[in-house]
C-alpha cells in the first residue's frame, strides 16, 4: 500500500476519534470570532492568525502560546490576545503528542542505523518544543491503521537513499570533520528553505549548480545526497501531519475539478520536484485560497494529479469581472514527498 | 465550433455562391464522398440538387416579394434548404409526408399570440429537421408555441422584441465576451434578464450551462461566467457573430431548447400559413398595422433571408460561417504590444534609469 493511501485510511479514523471535537473544538474558537466579540475585540483570532502562519499544525498553536511575549514584538495584534487556556493547551498537547510519536515510529529504523540524523527528519525540531509528560492518553487515531502507515513510511524510497548515501559519506570523511547533528539539521533546514523560496516552478540556482558541480562518488555528492534525502523524508512526514491536522479540523481537503478549474498553466519539472499553476473559480469545496495542501481531480495533458501542496496564492474578487484564484502548487507524490526528484536520478523531468 | 471568415462585401449572394456549388451532382457526391458514405443514390444527388436550386429561386423571390407572400416564399425555400441539406449530412431523404405543424383555430389579438402545434413526429418535416439540426429536440410532445416564444428566441430580433412586447419574455440572452492576458471572461448583464423574477432562475433554463460553464457568479450587475476546460460551446450566435445564450422554453414541465434554424423554420411556417390560410387576419395586418408589430415581422423575415442559409452553411462546414467585409492580407500591431517590444521598453527603462544614476 502506497504511503499516501494509508494516510488517506490513517485520516479517516481520526473524524470518530475521541479527542477531535475537543480539539477542533480548540481550534475554531482560536479562529473565528463573532460580530458581538469582532465589536468588543475580545476574541482570539490574531493568535489563530499567527498560528496559522507558521504553518505548523497543532505545534502552531502550542509554540505562540509559549512564545507569545517575543511573537507580539513581531506581530502586535497579538497584544491584548488571551493565550491558550490550561485545558485547550492540554487538548493540543495530547494531539499532537500523537502527531510527534507518529512521525517517530515512521524513522525509527533510520535513526536507529544512523542516530545523527534524527532531528533533521523531525519537521518540529526547529519549535524546540517539549511536550509535557502528564499529557493525557486520548487516542487521536486508529492504532492499528497508524501501524499499516508505519510499515509503509518505513518503506520510503527515501529512507534507503539516505542510509546509503549517510554510510558513502562517513566512509570518505574523518569524524572530525564530520557535519555535528546541529549541522545537518539546519542544512535540511536551509535546502527546504531554498526550495520553498524558489517556489514549485523553479528550483534554486545553488542546488543546481551543486547538482552539475558533482563528480560521480566524490563525498560532496554523498552529502548532497545524504541532505536530500533527509529533507524528503522530513517533508514527507510534514505532508502528513498536515493531512492529520486538516483531517482533524475539516472532513475533506479543498478539492480542485472540472467544476472549478478555468486553466492549468504548463506543467513544469524541476531539478526539485513538479510544479503548475492553477486558475480556480472559488467555490465550498475548492476553497477561497489558502496556503496547504489541496486536492486536484483534474487531467492535465494525460497526467492525473491528487495531492498537491498550494505556495502562492492570488485572489482576485471583482463586481465585474468575477472572483478567481490563482496558486501555484507542488505536486506531492505516492509518498507524501514533495521533492521526489531530489532523489536518484535527479534531473529536471 | 470553428469560425469561419469570409470576406465579402455581399454576404447574401456569397453564402448563396457557395451553397449552389451543391447543386452540382459532382460537388454533392464528393462532399458525401469525404463525409465516408460509401453507396450514394442517385436519387439523393438529385433530390440535394433539385432542393438546393428550388431554394435558391424562393429565396431570390421572397427579397422583392412583398409581405403578402414573402414569408410564404421563404416558408418553401426553407423547406428545400433544410431538405437538401439533411440530404448532404445524413445519406438519406427525409420521409416528410406533410408539414410536421398546424395552426390551432384560437383568437389572436395580435400575430405574436397566433400559435403552432407541432405533430406527426414520425412523418412531420418540423419533427424529422429537428432531428438532424437540433440534435433530437422534442417538439411534438409539449404543446403548442407562440409566433412571440419564436421570435422571442432570435438574437437578432431582441432588442426590436423587447421594446415592442413589454409584456413577453425573451428567451435569448447577450454574452460580452472578454478577452484578459490570463482569462477569457463571459458575463451576462442582470438588466437583460430583468423580465425574469431572478437571474438566477433565467439561469437555470439554459440548457447544458454546466457542461459549458462553472457555477455562475451572480454579482449586482452581472452574471459572470468562466468556460469550463472542456466545456462545449453552446453559444447561439446573431449575424455579426455577437454570443447569445438560449433560454429554454417551459413545454409540459420540460425545459426544451430548438436550435434558432428549427425556431426560424417554426415562425416561417406561422408567417406563411397566415396570408393563405387565414387572409382575414392577414390581410388587415399587412394593409393597416397601426401597432408597429410590422415592423418586427418584417425584421423576421429580412433575419431569416439572410440568416438562414448561414445557419445552413455552418452545419455544412461544421463551423461557424463569419461574413465580414473587411481588408484581407493585413496584420495591425499597432494595437497589440508584442514580447519582444516590451523587452525593449524595459531595456530602454533601465538604460535611461542608469543613464540618470537611479539604477
Amino acid at each position: 500500500m502506497s504511503i499516501r493511501r494509508a494516510a488517506y485510511d490513517l485520516c479517516k479514523s481520526v473524524w470518530s476519534s475521541a479527542i477531535r471535537v475537543d480539539a477542533q473544538t480548540t481550534i475554531r474558537n482560536l479562529n473565528t470570532a463573532t460580530e458581538e466579540q469582532q465589536r468588543t475585540g475580545n476574541h482570539r483570532a490574531s493568535f489563530g492568525q499567527a498560528a496559522r502562519h507558521l504553518r505548523a499544525q497543532l505545534m502552531g498553536y502550542l509554540f505562540v502560546h509559549r512564545d507569545k511575549e517575543r511573537l507580539e514584538n513581531n506581530y502586535p495584534p497579538l497584544r491584548g490576545t488571551a493565550g491558550l487556556t490550561e485545558g485547550e493547551k492540554r487538548i493540543l498537547d495530547t494531539a499532537h503528542r500523537q502527531l510527534e510519536e507518529l512521525n517517530k515510529k515512521c524513522t525509527s529504523r533510520l535513526v536507529e542505523l544512523d542516530p545523527n540524523c534524527g532531528p533533521a527528519v523531525n519537521p518540529y525540531f526547529k519549535y524546540g518544543y517539549q511536550i509535557p509528560e502528564d499529557v493525557e492518553n486520548v487516542p487521536l487515531f486508529d492504532v492499528q491503521l497508524a501501524d499499516t502507515l508505519v510499515d509503509s513510511f518505513r518503506k520510503h524510497p527515501a529512507i534507503s537513499v539516505a542510509l546509503e548515501s549517510g554510510e558513502k559519506f562517513r566512509a570518505a570523511v574523518p569524524e572530525a570533520q564530520r557535519p555535528s547533528v546541529t549541522d545537518i539539521a539546519q542544512a535540511v533546514l536551509n535546502l527546504e528553505k531554498g526550495l520553498l523560496v524558489a517556489g514549485p516552478l523553479h528550483a534554486p540556482r545553488q542546488l543546481w549548480e551543486l547538482l552539475v558541480a558533482q563528480r560521480p562518488g566524490a563525498p560532496n555528492q554523498a552529502w548532497l545526497d545524504y541532505c536530500c534525502a533527509l529533507t524528503c523524508i522530513n517533508a514527507s512526514l510534514a505532508t502528513l501531519d498536515e493531512l492529520l491536522y486538516q483531517a482533524i479540523i475539516s472532513n475533506r481537503l479543498p478539492t480542485l475539478d472540472d467544476d472549478s478549474i478555468i486553466d492549468i498553466g504548463n506543467v513544469v519539472g524541476t531539478w526539485a520536484s513538479t510544479g503548475f499553476t492553477i486558475k480556480y473559480q472559488p467555490t465550498e469545496e475548492s476553497g477561497f485560497g489558502n496556503l496547504g495542501l489541496i486536492l486536484v481531480k483534474a487531467e492535465i495533458i494525460d497526467r492525473r494529479f491528487d495531492l498537491c501542496r498550494v505556495e502562492a496564492v492570488e485572489v482576485r474578487v471583482s463586481e465585474e469581472f468575477g472572483d478567481t484564484v490563482d496558486i501555484t502548487v507542488r505536486e506531492i507524490d505516492e509518498n507524501l514527498n514533495p521533492y521526489s526528484h531530489l532523489l536518484p536520478r535527479r534531473e529536471p523531468r | 465550433m470553428s469560425v469561419v471568415q469570409v470576406s465579402t462585401e455581399n454576404p447574401f449572394a456569397e453564402q448563396w455562391r457557395l451553397l449552389s456549388q451543391f447543386s452540382y451532382p459532382s460537388n454533392i457526391r464528393k462532399f458525401l464522398d469525404q463525409r465516408g458514405f460509401v453507396t450514394i443514390p442517385d436519387d439523393n444527388i438529385e433530390l440535394v440538387a433539385g432542393s438546393m436550386r428550388q431554394a435558391q429561386a424562393y429565396f431570390d423571390a421572397a427579397t422583392t416579394a412583398p409581405l403578402d407572400v414573402s414569408p410564404l416564399l421563404l416558408y418553401y425555400g426553407a423547406t428545400s434548404l433544410l431538405t437538401a441539406t439533411s440530404v448532404m449530412l445524413s445519406n438519406s431523404a427525409p420521409s416528410i409526408e406533410n408539414h410536421g405543424m398546424l395552426i390551432p383555430r384560437n383568437q389572436a389579438v395580435r400575430l405574436a399570440d397566433v400559435s403552432v402545434l407541432p405533430r406527426n413526429p414520425q412523418h412531420g418535416a418540423l419533427q424529422l429537421f429537428s432531428n438532424v439540426f437540433s440534435n433530437r429536440c422534442d417538439l411534438v410532445t409539449g404543446g403548442s408555441w407562440t409566433l412571440g416564444e419564436l421570435m422571442g428566441s432570435i438574437p437578432d430580433l431582441k432588442l426590436d422584441f423587447e421594446n415592442h412586447y413589454q409584456d413577453l419574455l425573451y428567451f435569448t440572452v447577450p454574452v460580452e465576451v472578454i478577452y484578459t492576458k490570463d482569462k477569457i471572461i463571459e458575463r451576462i448583464r442582470c438588466a437583460d434578464l430583468q423580465r425574469y423574477p431572478r437571474p438566477e432562475f433565467a439561469m437555470s433554463l439554459i440548457a447544458d450551462l454546466r457542461k459549458s460553464y462553472l457555477h455562475p457568479q451572480y454579482k449586482p450587475d452581472f452574471v459572470i461566467l468562466f468556460r469550463k476546460r472542456a466545456g462545449v460551446d453552446i453559444g447561439n450566435y446573431s449575424i455579426t457573430g455577437r454570443k447569445y445564450l438560449s433560454l429554454g422554453h417551459t413545454k409540459r414541465d420540460k425545459v426544451v431548447s430548438p436550435h434558432q434554424i428549427i425556431l426560424m423554420y417554426m415562425g416561417l411556417y406561422v408567417l406563411g400559413f397566415l396570408p393563405r390560410y387565414r387572409p382575414h387576419l392577414w390581410n388587415p395586418f399587412v394593409r393597416s398595422d397601426v401597432t408597429g408589430e410590422k415592423l418586427i415581422i418584417e425584421k423576421f423575415i429580412s433575419v431569416c433571408i439572410r440568416f438562414f442559409p448561414n445557419l445552413v452553411l455552418n452545419f455544412l462546414v461544421n463551423g461557424r460561417m463569419q461574413f465580414v467585409n473587411m481588408t484581407e492580407g493585413v496584420l495591425d500591431l499597432t494595437r497589440v504590444t508584442t514580447r519582444d517590444e516590451i523587452k525593449e521598453i524595459v531595456k530602454d527603462t533601465i538604460r535611461e534609469l542608469r543613464a540618470t544614476g537611479d539604477y
